[in-house]
């Protein structure tokens, strides 16, 4: 036979709500103190329904069976909550079988205690039914070993409850907020559990409130699991990170003994297992006794050490930083070991790589000047006889011999020039050509270049004319040689290909950022599949064996290297038997440098 | 390039004598060529001309010989152009004649070395035979408008 209470929905409330929590966090394993708080939530969820079906039934022999229950499972769950703070708080190393069965003992003592009651009368002094609000309950009188059971329970809490706090008041800020949570909870069932023994409630007395005053811990705990994540942050941070990292991480106290150590650090020592916990750090590590002195009293540090793993050099890089207690006193030392032995063997490599190429370029940069040297010495010879000779500053010549002097002389200049473009294709290749930036008089500059290739129009009865913008300033900033050397080599190809018309030179502003030099002929012009290849190195637009126009085939290359160096371009515009216009466009800087030589070395 | 050179280009290039009786010019190369080549191009204007083939020899003549001028090459055997401006320089008797470097050193920083190291100027090779004499005619006035100063 059964009896109803309205308190009987609040029970079985209570014991739903924990079975869907336990189920709830069952679900977030593997976390810290999971199994534990799992095994609470489900002890609490048995208290409440044992507790309901003690009300329920009606005999004496069922209350006290029920009753029986009722503290087994409060035991389990005191027991539980005092494993799970151990776990929660690290100390997963106080949780092992020995630890669980001593929490055992004393639940089986008075498990025993309880069953053997009707022997000894020292738990329960009386038992007997009596009646209330219409209800059968019962009258159970405390023997002294209930309150030694009692006492046990709230210890257990209590516990509990320091280990929290203690946390609480050394954990770092980021993880007051959920501990604080916990402590909330686990002093709920204490105070209610108080307030229910010892000042008494409004409720009645047969209705036990601790199940589910107890089911806001469980609420709390998930709160703070959702809010913090507690179940995660903890364990990876400290279990999974730490321990499978690829660096190695040693713990030592003050008296330098290991307190930590993480398989990749153990690896490095060539140990096996974490027996060497407690150790001292020099005993452990005995072979790398003299690697190990450098850091003696050392606090903090950062450095590369020389090591042989597993016979094996290795090169490591040590950061060391001191732990501290919250009064800041020195309590530990934390060392990570980096293994860098790929990074320097990179870093040689690339030394190496870059010494050879500082090598090559001294040595390219070595045969260019010997080279210029050396060619020059016999040119100069040569030229410089067969001047005498044509000038006549050693006797007359017959017209033959004067002649063939002076192709000897003309085309000891071609080789020299031919020299100058391909030292100056090296140059410009080489990074070596530099750009001499300073203030340029335009008209000066253009007159020099009139004055200098005028001679070429005469001999071949040209037309030359120039023009030059006068919405140009007069003073511009420009490298004048190296621009010179653009618009000579421009001229000199106009008058080359040319053979009857006119020659145009002009300089324009071409917009309020550039600037042009334009050269334009009505000479043989440039068939459009060469437009694009005139440009490289030894091409002619005739590169047939019997081209009738001589030339090194490099002055468009260093145009256009030198044109790009200064950050302008080139375009070409060209119709066969027409004529070919050269448009260099350059950026037009006209504020005049605070340095009067501003040097720009540009690596093309 | 080959120029057509029509025939009134030679007369026209025909050497035109300068008058520098008074020079006596020390050229001071270990190249035959070189020194021929200055030699005959200083001559046909009328200057007097010694030559030496490295730096003991040039420093020997000046012993007994006093030039107006010298024109120095840089590399040389036995005493290079460096060593005997230095020479020069250090000597009482010798430190204030004009010395031109005459040289085939011609890359980027070369001419302000030269000039760095005390020459009075900076020659290139190939040099001109036609406008030489000019050229130092050009550098001794300068020089001297640097003394003036």
């Amino acid at each position: 036979m059964l009896q109803f209470s309205p308190y009987l929905v609040l029970i079985g409330f209570s014991a739903v709500i924990s079975i869907f929590l336990a189920w709830f966090f069952w679900q977030r394993r593997p976390a810290p103190g999971i199994g534990s708080f799992v095994t609470m939530m489900l002890a609490l969820s048995c208290w409440s329904i044992a507790s309901a079906l003690q009300l329920a039934v009606t005999t004496l022999a069922g209350k006290a069976f029920f009753i029986n229950l009722v503290l087994i499972n409060v035991m389990i769950a005191t027991a539980s909550w005092f494993l799970f703070t151990l776990s929660y708080t690290g100390r997963d190393g106080w949780v092992t079988q020995k630890s669980v069965l001593g929490l055992t003992i004393f639940p089986v003592l008075t498990t025993i205690a309880m069953l053997t009651n009707d022997y000894h009368n020292l738990f329960w002094t009386s038992t007997s039914l009596t009646a209330s609000d219409g209800l059968i309950t019962h009258i159970f009188e405390s023997g002294i070993l209930f309150y030694v059971h009692t006492a046990y329970q709230y210890a257990l809490i209590v516990a509990g409850q320091f280990i929290l706090l203690r946390s609480v008041i050394r954990s770092p800020q980021l993880y007051r907020g959920q501990i604080g949570l916990l402590v909330i909870g686990a002093l709920f069932p204490l105070i209610g559990n108080i307030i229910f023994l010892f000042i008494g409630t409004p409720l009645p007395d047969y209705f036990d409130p601790t199940p589910t005053i107890f089911l806001v811990t469980g609420i709390c705990i998930g709160l703070a699991y959702y809010r913090f994540r507690l179940m995660d942050i903890v364990p990876v941070a400290r279990e999974i990170i730490v321990e499978n990292m690829v660096d190695g991480v040693i713990v030592v106290d003050r008296e330098v003994r290991i307190v930590d150590i993480n398989k990749a650090a153990l690896k490095i020592l060539g140990k096996e297992g974490k027996n060497v916990l407690g150790q001292p750090l020099l005993n452990v590590w005995e072979k790398q006794r003299e690697a190990l002195m450098q850091f003696r009293g050392v606090e903090q540090a950062e450095t590369e050490v020389n090591l042989i793993v597993n016979n094996e050099p290795r090169t490591y890089q040590v950061r060391l930083s001191p732990l501290r207690d919250r009064h800041g006193n020195l309590t530990g030392r934390i060392g990570t070991l980096t293994d860098i032995t790929t990074l320097k063997q990179i870093q040689h490599k690339l030394e190496d790589a870059r010494q050879k190429a500082d090598e090559a370029t001294r040595l390219k940069s070595d045969f260019l000047a010997t080279m210029s040297h050396e060619l020059r010495t016999p040119l100069n010879a040569v030229i410089g006889y067969s001047e005498l000779m044509t000038s006549g500053m050693v006797g007359d010549l017959s017209e033959q011999h004067w002649e063939y002097t002076d192709r000897i002389a003309s085309n000891a200049k071609s080789l020299l020039e031919l020299i100058n473009d391909i030292l100056d294709i090296s140059k410009i290749e080489a990074g070596r050509m530099e750009l001499k930036l300073r203030p340029m008089h335009l008209s000066t500059w253009m007159n020099e270049l009139v004055v200098q290739n005028q001679v070429l129009a005469d001999n071949k009865n040209l037309t030359f004319t120039i023009e030059i913008d006068h919405h140009l300033p007069e003073t511009l900033i420009g490298d004048a040689d190296r621009l010179r050397q653009i618009a000579v080599n421009l001229l000199s190809n106009a008058f080359k290909f040319t053979n009857e018309g006119t020659v145009t030179f002009q300089i324009l502003k071409h917009d309020s950022q550039l600037w042009s030099i334009i050269v334009t002929d009505t000479g043989i012009g440039i068939p459009p599949h060469k437009q694009e290849t005139i440009f490289n190195e030894f091409q002619q637009a005739d590169t047939s064996s019997t081209r009738e126009h001589s030339g090194t085939g490099l002055g468009l290359a260093i145009v256009r290297k030198l044109v790009l160096m200064m950050g302008g371009h080139i375009r070409l515009q060209s119709e066969l038997d027409k004529g070919s216009t050269f448009t260099v466009l350059l950026p037009l800087i006209t504020d005049v440098p605070k340095t009067e030589n501003l040097v720009v070395g540009v690596t093309s | 390039m080959i120029d057509p050179s029509p025939k009134q280009n030679r007369n026209a290039r025909r050497a035109k004598r300068l008058d520098i009786d008074d020079w006596h010019v020390l050229i001071v190369d270990d190249q035959r060529d070189n020194l021929n080549i200055a030699t005959e191009a200083l001559r046909f204007h009328g200057a007097h001309v010694q030559t030496a083939s490295n730096g003991i020899e040039g420093l020997e003549i000046l012993e007994t010989y006093s030039p107006t001028l010298v024109l120095l090459d840089l590399s040389m055997p036995e005493m290079n152009g460096w060593d005997m401006l230095k020479a020069m320089r250090d000597n009482p008797d010798t430190q204030k004649i004009p010395v031109i470097a005459l040289t085939a050193h011609v890359m980027a920083g070369d001419e302000a070395n030269v000039m760095a190291a005390g020459f009075d100027g900076y020659i290139p090779k190939p040099f001109s035979v036609a406008t030489i004499v000019l050229k130092i005619q050009s550098i001794l006035a300068q020089r001297q408008r640097g003394d003036a100063v």
